[in-house]
């Protein structure tokens, strides 16, 4: 009898402190879990954090690249076509002071003078057009685009088919901006390297999105290699479409032409 | 002899736990207005249980023999209160404090119907209480996986494993506290517990290490 109640006794503190024992252990293998579930975590948030880091700086030296070559299609435009042809006209003026040039001569160089002033004019009215077109500014997007259009078109180099339907102040001016920069630089390169015959671009909009379709036929390209080359219009036109919370879409195939889509978020 | 060492050194952790409950609040009290309200909660809670652990040792000095059970009664009040309100300033649900006030209403409830409780053991408040704190420290380790602070993560786990295990200890006080089972079970378990208890409280004190101490605090 004794010894019975005695094993029954041994028997509920056995049970009693294996529970313990399994909920010990059991509550160590949570923290456990826990631990190394938040290491793992960090782990993850810290690799994407250095990947955000290096594409930021991806960014940042692409824009310097643009930026710098920017500055030097400018510095190469003032030179060319306004820098030599002040020369002239100060050679000219230079004459004018001669003493001894007859009055026909005078009115000669004065013509010249004059001619050569007015496409300086003319060319630094285009340079600065070119920066920023005041269409833009002035009357927005859709009549900077059709007038885009319109200057590829008199090139006379591609069939233009467009179709440009935009209300007023839709995106925020900056974002007309960057679509009309996106549309320049698509322009750009196809006249630079398709040798396409066939352009089509379409400005559509539908509720609050704005979307920007351009198609070529020309030689087309690997659209990884495009990519990689640094300072490229591509890395460009997606990292404006970035900064205006667009998505976009290019495609493009040696041989096949180039289909870029670009639609913006509201 | 040897049964002699090994209830000095049962003594002696007793004793610690004793010393290490009044130690700690001062501890923490050091840094009361600076780290933010949970901060002010856990260590009110470390201050109540500091008083009861301190009442108890007195009650059993001066009242020998007498039952300490009702301190028993403050302690799982003071710790659900103070630690449910720590919770609430770290996870910022608003069903914390519907919890307090249902749970406040069951165990009154549970004392008005049987007045005689108070002077008893009451595993169900005790389990309920303990398991609830328990949820609240699973939720906040799944709310501070993604964190790189680490602030209470230690006493989360802590409270994790020592209220569970304890619960278990709880649960079965009335059992062995049975006339017929003889005063060694209970022994045996509440020196589980004192173990359990010592654990818990140097885990308090890393958290305060780590975290709240002048020197970690002061390089970061």
């Amino acid at each position: 009898m004794v010894e019975e109640f005695i094993s029954n006794e041994n028997q509920i503190t056995d049970i009693i402190l294996i529970a313990i024992g399994l909920l010990i252990l059991m509550s160590f293998a949570i923290v456990l879990f826990f631990y190394f579930s938040r290491k793992k975590i960090i782990k993850t948030e810290l690799e994407k954090a250095a990947l955000e880091i290096e594409y930021q700086k991806e960014l940042l030296q692409n824009t310097i690249v643009t930026q710098e070559e920017e500055r030097k299609r400018i510095a190469q435009d003032l030179h060319d076509a306004i820098s030599s042809k002040l020369n002239v006209v100060s050679l000219n003026a230079n004459f004018l002071t001669d003493s001894d040039i007859t009055v026909s001569e005078a009115h000669k160089i004065g013509e010249s003078i004059y001619k050569v002033t007015a496409t300086v004019l003319e060319n630094s009215r285009r340079i600065a057009h070119d920066l920023l077109p005041p269409t833009l500014e002035k009357f927005g997007l859709q009549a900077a685009v059709e007038e885009l259009c319109e200057e590829i078109a008199e090139t006379q180099k591609f069939q233009l088919e467009e179709a440009v339907d935009y209300p007023e102040n839709l995106l925020s001016s900056a974002n007309e901006l960057h679509l009309f920069r996106i549309l320049q630089e698509l322009f750009n390169n196809s006249i630079k390297h398709s040798e396409a015959t066939k352009i089509t671009v379409t400005l559509h909009t539908e509720e609050n999105h704005v979307s920007l379709r351009y198609s070529d036929n020309g030689k087309g390209f690997e659209l990884s290699k495009a990519r990689n080359a640094k300072g490229l219009g591509m890395s460009g036109i997606e990292n404006r479409a970035i900064l205006m919370n667009a998505t976009c879409e290019i495609e493009s195939r040696p041989g096949n032409g180039i289909q870029v889509t670009i639609t913006s978020r509201p | 002899m040897t049964e002699m060492i090994k209830e000095n050194v049962i003594d002696f952790i007793g004793d610690v736990t004793v010393f290490l409950s009044l130690f700690l609040p001062i501890l923490y009290l050091k840094g009361f207005t600076k780290f933010g309200k949970a901060f002010k909660y856990f260590t009110i809670y470390l201050v109540l249980i500091g008083l009861v652990q301190l009442g108890s040792k007195l009650h059993k000095v001066f009242f020998e023999g007498e039952s300490t059970l009702f301190f028993f009664f403050y302690f799982l009040l003071f710790q659900f209160l103070s630690l449910s309100m720590f919770y609430y300033h770290l996870l910022r649900k608003k069903f914390i404090k519907i919890v307090i006030v249902v749970g406040l209403l069951l165990f009154s409830m549970q004392y008005v119907l049987d007045p005689s409780l108070y002077s008893r053991y009451n595993p169900i408040a005790a389990v309920i209480s303990n398991l609830i704190i328990v949820i609240y420290a699973i939720l906040y380790l799944y709310q501070s996986l993604s964190h790189k602070k680490t602030d209470f993560v230690f006493i989360s786990s802590a409270i994790l494993i020592y209220l569970l295990s304890s619960s278990l200890i709880f649960a079965s006080g009335n059992l062995v506290l049975n006339i017929n089972i003889p005063i060694s079970v209970s022994d045996t378990l509440v020196n589980v517990n004192r173990f359990l208890y010592l654990g818990f409280q140097f885990i308090i004190i890393i958290e305060w290490w780590k975290n709240y101490s002048n020197f970690n605090t002061s390089k970061s």
